[in-house]
């Protein structure tokens, strides 16, 4: 039947092509006047309509087919516990089935009791493993969706294992459509759809907020019911896999659904915030289109202005959007541009962020993920805000007169020189007042602002002075508002030019003052000792400058130095530099600034003595600095939000737990007003937060924030950095005092290698990794390497911290713990005494520590004098 | 052909880079080593995908990339070649599992499978195997009728490429893909149903 010649071919190709927009029924009538009598001899006009009525169920084969080899490739297997209407569960009796798929089954059930109507989902997964490990997974996770009581996300109400090791979950049933069916079948116009997804938007955010990720959004999790209320189903269920999987195997691992993954999943990665958005920003283009998108057709190495170009056009060529306006594609563009980047850290921050371009868009207000242009910016900066407007315009006012006096100044006199100095003291200090009402919402309009300044200062080449100057004070620019890569960038440029500079006494000192703020730049990103050779060079001008000048750089350069002794381990060398500074300023009069640096000081003073464990004496620096903040009035800054992060450790230090808590979450708060989302800083407050749970024995609360610190952390800094190790330090110990010594073994062996590759071999660091290391083989029972560990701490502890320490008395009681199991009692109570003589000296006699080592002291003792003898 | 890839992992770019500059030579390198990536990708796939819904041959095809091109280093054209020449594989993949079962079946010589054969092979259902030996026999005519045709059907079917990607492999225009690839189902499917 298929024996056509070539050309007859292609007169089938012609004719099915068109016959294919024609109603079927017309077919016949048609193909009729289509062929000649020789074309029809041939057969041609028969073929071409048997093709064309062939062309439906051509689809369902296809399809059918597609099915099938998907079918195979998941294979459910039938052993699996299935359940028929009218069999019972727990409390509950089968409906019927109404969800199958690869690796669950759900059914719909009512309760059996009679007592009241409710009816129930029961999704049953089937999953291979340490049932053990799930039983317990399973656990935190029910205790963690407990807390998640939201209008629009299906209530979990129980959960477990069946007796025959199977999980489940039994949660609320919700009768509605797939919220990408839901739209069709009403025929939502997009502004509604928008609507919908916002509340989707809102529903995820709330989790986010109580720091559960979803991590398997897509529009079959999604419900609409009758009403038009949203429900998000199957919270945190996938997390549970993703763990369940981690622990089975170590290669690539996935959990979710493929179509709606994120680009790191296919990495391995675990879920995550930025994971859950992308798939967010799926399901959001799923309804706005009616198509699915397919991540590989961005083209590849396009930069934010490429993506959303590649949207718009996308976007404009789906009938669903055809008439809506330009500026609408150019905003869903620009939103999809930001949602689905490949690479997370430039994703919407939040969902949030997210759903407030997409509010803004339906108010036609500006979108921060716009890639904007200066009029853009300041056209719809004035429309929003006027007062905010005109900031941004005298900004840039200013950089140009400031620019203009600078190159006059070879022309003119002193007095305009000093004009000029002026105005750029005048831009600086604007970020430097840190308002964060200003500040933080306009950030991203702020940097784009610079990034145009910037090149207007390198066609400045004539004036190398004028050109270092304007460098540095854009780079402090940067560096305060976060951008730190950038501002060491422009910080190099500044001194490279100054290294060509005539070596007068003003030169070297603006040079210092460079070097000063690489210097503090080295310290944020933890670079210690790069840290430490810069603010010497500072502080050397700084000193040797005679004129007075620089006097207060002198402090500042003091305040730093301290803190990067302190980050290296030399607390009493830090302790020295903060009372140099500290007396250098008690003399002279207070004002704003130096009230500030004085805080800084006394915090830093307050955090060495702790690390020494003088909790005391650092309570009552700490107390000094705290009354000084209370002088300084209502002011936010990042000085004072360490003073509050300090303030809490030590309380938690003392064992005032509730009351660090709530020191830390006040500090939390401040940061994330001050900094934003987008900065490591509120990070590092959510860390003494999990410390804190895990104080409290919440592991599950402690256990979910470090694992999404440890995740920032990487991306942000790397995984060498010693945020991303103290993290991973502290998820060990968390582990640790859940029993689960493997997990927290592996943590620890990779917390070692990269404390001994960051800070040496007899850094304080290195003596906590041996300590953490030694108790694990402890609780392994492996006695002899824990106390070879335990010595290989005791050893670093001393040479840092001198021979009492808080520290080291818990060595010594664990010393005495490995002896008591050796059954060598006398050396044992030996060790538990100077454990107890040791905490009674730091800790105070009614330490918590204190009294669990004299209670095991007494035990041993009773029992040794039970025994009668010694051995 | 399980075994010994002939070129190593990381030349797989240089080779799609050739092959996308016409190099056909590139092609018959490629092959093999993507047909052993895509089939190690199901087994392994399948033993870790803890999905709550399904997963499929275009996932494989997609995991198999990740696996063997570190991720911004080809632009889309080698990408799309790369696709392309996985539809290719995992035609010859699903449609060697099939000959096998079948061979299974009848028992012919079951000792000729090595080891790493059984362990990675596919199973397929009997209706699913079927139906795949007689798709292929049919797509083989196809290819003599009209090879371009029978190509679209690799990309779309096999390989899970989308029009566009398809288009830029074989170099015609989305809108022709999108019509043979409407001609090419309803002329496969009429063949199939007069077997």
């Amino acid at each position: 039947m298929s024996n056509f010649s070539q050309e007859d071919w292609k007169r089938i190709s012609e004719l099915y092509e068109k016959g294919e927009s024609l109603p079927p029924r017309e077919l016949s009538e048609w193909i009729d006047t289509q062929c000649n009598p020789e074309e029809k001899r041939r057969g041609i006009d028969t073929y071409v309509l048997k093709l064309l009525e062939n062309a439906p169920r051509a689809d369902d084969f296809f399809q059918g087919l597609e099915h099938n080899i998907e079918k195979d490739l998941n294979p459910f297997d039938e052993s699996n516990p299935s359940y028929q209407p009218g069999d019972t569960f727990d409390k509950f009796r089968i409906i019927k089935e109404i969800g199958y798929g690869g690796m669950a089954r759900v059914f719909l059930c009512e309760r059996d009791d009679g007592q009241f109507e409710q009816k129930v989902a029961l999704k049953i997964m089937k999953l291979e493993g340490n049932i053990e490990f799930l039983k317990e997974k399973f656990r935190q996770e029910q205790q963690i969706l407990a807390g998640i009581n939201y209008p629009n996300i299906a209530q979990l109400f129980d959960g477990g294992i069946t007796e025959s090791g199977y999980p489940y979950i039994i949660m609320e049933y919700v009768e509605g459509l797939p919220v990408d069916e839901y739209c069709k079948r009403n025929n939502l116009s997009l502004k509604e759809k928008l609507h919908l997804f916002i509340q989707v938007g809102k529903a995820l955010q709330y989790a986010h907020n109580s720091l559960i990720v979803h991590h398997d959004i897509k529009p079959a999790n999604i419900l609409v019911n009758n009403d038009g209320v949203v429900k998000l189903l199957d919270f945190g269920i996938s997390h549970v896999l993703f763990n369940q999987e981690k622990e089975m195997s170590r290669n690539t691992s996935f959990t979710g659904t493929i179509k709606y993954a994120s680009p790191e999943q296919f990495r391995g990665k675990g879920p995550s915030v930025a994971s859950d958005i992308y798939k967010l920003a799926l399901v959001l283009f799923k309804l706005v289109t009616g198509a699915d998108f397919n991540m590989r057709e961005i083209p590849q190495e396009s930069n934010n202005a490429g993506m959303q170009k590649f949207f718009y056009q996308k976007l404009a060529a789906y009938p669903m959007l055809k008439n809506e306006p330009d500026y609408i594609l150019t905003d869903l563009a620009a939103v999809f541009s930001r949602a689905l980047a490949e690479n997370p850290d430039e994703r919407f921050i939040t969902v949030n962020a997210l759903l407030h371009d997409l509010q803004n868009m339906l108010k036609n207000e500006p979108l921060h993920s716009r890639n904007s242009t200066l009029p853009y910016i300041l056209q719809k900066s004035y429309l929003r805000n006027k007062a905010k407007f005109w900031l941004l315009v005298f900004f840039n006012i200013a950089l140009f007169i400031a620019v203009g006096f600078f190159i006059s100044q070879y022309f003119e006199t002193l007095r305009e020189k000093q004009r000029a100095e002026h105005i750029l003291a005048f831009v600086w200090d604007m970020f430097d007042a840190v308002d964060p009402e200003v500040t933080q919402g306009d950030t991203l309009t702020v940097y784009e602002l610079l990034e145009t300044s910037v090149p207007r200062i390198d066609q400045l080449a004539e004036e190398p002075d004028l050109q270092a100057e304007l460098y540095h004070i854009s780079g402090r620019i940067f560096t305060r508002l976060g951008f730190w890569s950038r501002g060491e960038e422009l910080y190099l440029k500044s001194l490279a030019l100054h290294e060509e500079l005539s070596r007068d006494m003003q030169q070297q000192i603006n040079q210092a003052r460079v070097v000063y703020d690489l210097a503090s730049t080295a310290r944020n990103n933890a670079e210690h000792n790069r840290a430490d050779s810069l603010i010497d060079i500072a502080l050397e001008v700084f000193k040797d400058n005679p004129g007075g000048e620089t006097w207060f750089d002198y402090i500042e350069a003091l305040t730093v130095k301290a803190h990067v002794m302190r980050m290296k381990g030399q607390h009493e060398a830090s302790i020295e530099y903060a009372e140099e500074g500290l007396g250098l300023l008690s003399d002279s009069p207070q004002d704003y600034d130096q009230q500030l640096q004085k805080v800084s000081l006394l915090v830093n003073k307050a955090s060495a003595l702790r690390d020494m464990s003088h909790y005391n004496d650092a309570l009552e620096n700490m107390d000094k600095a705290m009354l000084l903040i209370d002088e300084m009035g209502d002011t936010i800054n990042s000085t004072i939000t360490t003073a509050y992060g300090n303030l809490g450790i030590i309380y938690s230090r003392l064992g005032k737990h509730e009351k660090a808590l709530q020191t830390l979450e006040e500090n939390y708060e401040m940061k994330m007003r001050i900094y934003g989302e987008k900065s490591p800083q509120p990070l590092i407050t959510l860390n003494n937060i999990a410390s804190e749970y895990y104080r409290k024995n919440n592991y599950a609360a402690s256990d979910s924030i470090n694992l999404i610190l440890i995740e920032r952390y990487s991306d942000i800094f790397g995984d060498h950095h010693s945020y991303t190790v103290s993290t991973m330090f502290n998820l060990a110990n968390s582990y640790h005092s859940q029993g689960r010594f493997q997990e927290a073994l592996e943590y620890q062996q990779m917390v070692l290698e990269k404390d001994l590759e960051n800070f040496g071999e007899d850094h304080p660091y290195v003596g906590s990794s041996y300590y953490s290391i030694a108790l694990t083989f402890l609780s392994l029972e492996d006695y002899t390497r824990a106390r070879n560990f335990l010595e290989e701490s005791l050893h670093i502890y001393r040479q840092n911290y001198g021979s009492t320490h808080e520290q080291i008395s818990r060595i010594y009681a664990h010393m005495g713990e490995v002896e008591c199991r050796k059954e060598r009692y006398s050396k044992c109570i030996e060790y538990l005494e100077k454990a107890v003589d040791m905490a009674i000296e730091v800790l105070g006699d009614d330490h918590p520590l204190t009294l669990d080592y004299q209670e095991r002291l007494n035990d041993r003792k009773q029992k040794t004098a039970g025994l009668g003898k010694d051995i | 052909m399980t075994d010994n890839p002939q070129i190593p992992l990381s030349e797989v770019t240089t080779y799609l880079q050739e092959f996308s500059h016409g190099d056909k030579n590139a092609l018959d390198k490629l092959f093999p080593v993507i047909y052993d990536q895509l089939q190690h990708g199901a087994h392994r796939l399948r033993k870790q995908f803890f999905n709550l819904d399904t997963f499929n041959t275009t996932a494989i095809v997609h995991e198999t990339y990740l696996k063997l091109i570190q991720s911004g280093s080809t632009d889309i054209k080698n990408r799309a070649h790369f696709f392309y020449i996985a539809a290719r594989a995992m035609r010859q993949i699903l449609v060697n599992a099939s000959i096998r079962k079948k061979t299974l079946k009848r028992g012919e010589n079951p000792r000729k499978m090595n080891l790493d054969e059984v362990d990675n092979q596919l199973e397929l259902s009997d209706k699913t195997t079927e139906e795949l030996l007689l798709l292929n026999d049919a797509l083989k005519k196809l290819e003599i009728q009209d090879e371009r045709q029978a190509q679209i059907v690799e990309c779309r079917f096999f390989g899970g490429m989308s029009i566009e990607e398809t288009a830029i492999v074989l170099e015609v225009s989305p809108a022709t893909v999108k019509r043979s690839w409407s001609l090419a189902k309803a002329w496969l499917y009429t063949e199939l149903s007069e077997q």
